[in-house]
């Protein structure tokens, strides 16, 4: 199978503030209203040829886990695990990012 | 502007290592300022502190980073902790040696400044006979030494009517990116901006222009980000903050390691060695001001002002005090009834 794995030549890093806020909100049941919002925080940030790129939670798990390791297959088993959502909603999410990351240039598959 | 909008760090630092310099440029921000350098050990314990918290650029500026005899030293460790170093120099001291020894530092690229491509042009503004051949000669040498190097022009009213020759002066020094730089009217650039900056409308008339040269440019990225470009017709950026990006997207350390929202901002909000650095990104209440401006004068009801945010803060604050007042650039009228 192939392994996924990002572009060496893109600058990325953990936004760990936000991340911990977007945790915090989807881990409280209380601030349901909230998650909307924090859904869509961007939690890693990309650089790549001048653009700045912002990844949800989701996004930026997938990305950080695409380190040439891992094929489609184990990257979702791990989603599974951070992620309370049916496998085949997950599965379908991820792929839709995988290719369009791809598409850009973002992340490789090889 | 809530914290949790912010990101958890600048992503670029624009570090002045020191403002000592070999050249009296006509819009220096910093010429009248205090130089010095920080010990050795605090520059690393800077350069540390600013991995650790994710910082992904650091731009040397000044002063002129060349006469720093640790420079190399430095950029090898901020190198070795994973952070992309470039600098800008006025090539003066940028010969085949030294482009040698940045090739081996492992800068990212360097920053010429050339600002125009007339000699004597470009020799009146930087205030030194010779400077533009040095700084072209300089630009050839990085290319022999295998290091990207961009090129940076100031526009101002000597250059305006053939920036456009920047572009051939460019490709045929092996140049990656040319930044056209507006114009800041902070130190000395605020003195002389009677006899330099350009008028409001004659910005319109070059960004204009400007994006108009660029849509048809291929082999050289040409850059130019104001803010008061949302205020062209039709433009629609595709930038990762609206208004200035100073303070949101990047901070400036000066060389006694005080942090300034930007370096045309003379307004310390910390130092980088005495106070915690997520405080004063997260609390600082200048940054503050800059992150959540209240239009005021004619930006107050300006259909433009959601996307500009009042322009570049550093200009309204240099002339009127306030980060709040319009960019003084702004060529939207102050009339309601006029366009």
């Amino acid at each position: 199978m192939k392994k996924l794995v990002r572009n060496p030549d893109v600058n990325w890093r953990v936004e760990s503030h936000r991340e911990a806020h977007v945790r915090e909100v989807l881990g409280d049941p209380s601030r349901v209203e909230e998650d909307a919002e924090a859904g869509d925080m961007g939690t890693v940030t990309i650089l790549a040829g001048g653009v700045m790129h912002q990844l949800n939670l989701l996004g930026g798990e997938i990305w950080k886990l695409c380190d040439g390791t891992l094929d489609r297959d184990p990257l979702v088993g791990h989603l599974l695990d951070l992620f309370e959502v049916d496998e085949g909603t997950l599965r379908g999410d991820a792929d839709a990012f995988i290719d369009e990351m791809i598409k850009k240039g973002l992340i490789d598959e090889k | 502007m809530k914290n949790s909008d912010l990101l958890s760090a600048p992503l670029t630092v624009n570090w002045s290592l020191s403002y000592q310099c070999n050249f009296t440029c006509s819009h220096c921000f910093s010429r009248e300022l205090e130089t010095m350098l920080l010990p050795p050990a605090d520059i690393r314990k800077v350069v540390d502190l600013l991995a650790e918290k994710g910082v992904v650029f650091i731009n040397f500026g000044g002063g002129e980073p060349l006469l720093l005899d640790d420079l190399y030293d430095i950029t090898a460790h901020a190198v070795s902790r994973g952070l992309q170093v470039t600098m800008n120099t006025n090539g003066w001291l940028l010969d085949a040696p030294a482009a040698g020894r940045i090739a081996e530092t492992g800068f990212h690229s360097i920053g010429v400044s050339v600002d125009s491509p007339e000699a004597k042009v470009h020799d009146r503004f930087r205030n030194m006979e010779g400077s533009f051949d040095r700084a072209i000669n300089g630009l050839d040498c990085l290319e022999r030494a295998g290091v990207k190097s961009t090129v940076s022009c100031v526009i101002n009213r000597g250059n305006l009517h053939n920036w456009r020759g920047m572009i051939d002066l460019c490709r045929d020094h092996g140049v990656r990116t040319l930044f056209l730089h507006n114009y800041k009217c902070s130190g000395l650039g605020q003195v002389n901006m009677g006899d330099l900056d350009l008028t409001p409308s004659e910005w319109n008339y070059f960004y204009t222009e400007a994006l108009d040269v660029r849509e048809g440019i291929s082999g050289l990225i040409i850059s130019f980000d104001d803010p008061i470009m949302a205020a062209l017709p039709g433009y629609n950026p595709d930038t990762a903050v609206k208004g200035s990006t100073c303070g949101k997207l990047s901070l400036h350390i000066g060389p006694d390691g005080g942090i300034t929202p930007c370096g045309f901002i003379p307004v310390t909000i910390g130092n980088i060695l005495k106070d915690d650095f997520d405080r004063i990104w997260f609390d600082s209440p200048v940054l503050e001001k800059m992150r959540s401006k209240t239009p005021t004068g004619k930006c107050s009801g300006c259909p433009t002002y959601e996307d500009c945010l009042g322009g570049c803060s550093a200009r309204a604050f240099a002339l009127t005090g306030s980060f709040d007042s319009p960019d003084p650039h702004c060529w939207i009228s102050d009339d309601p009834e006029k366009p």
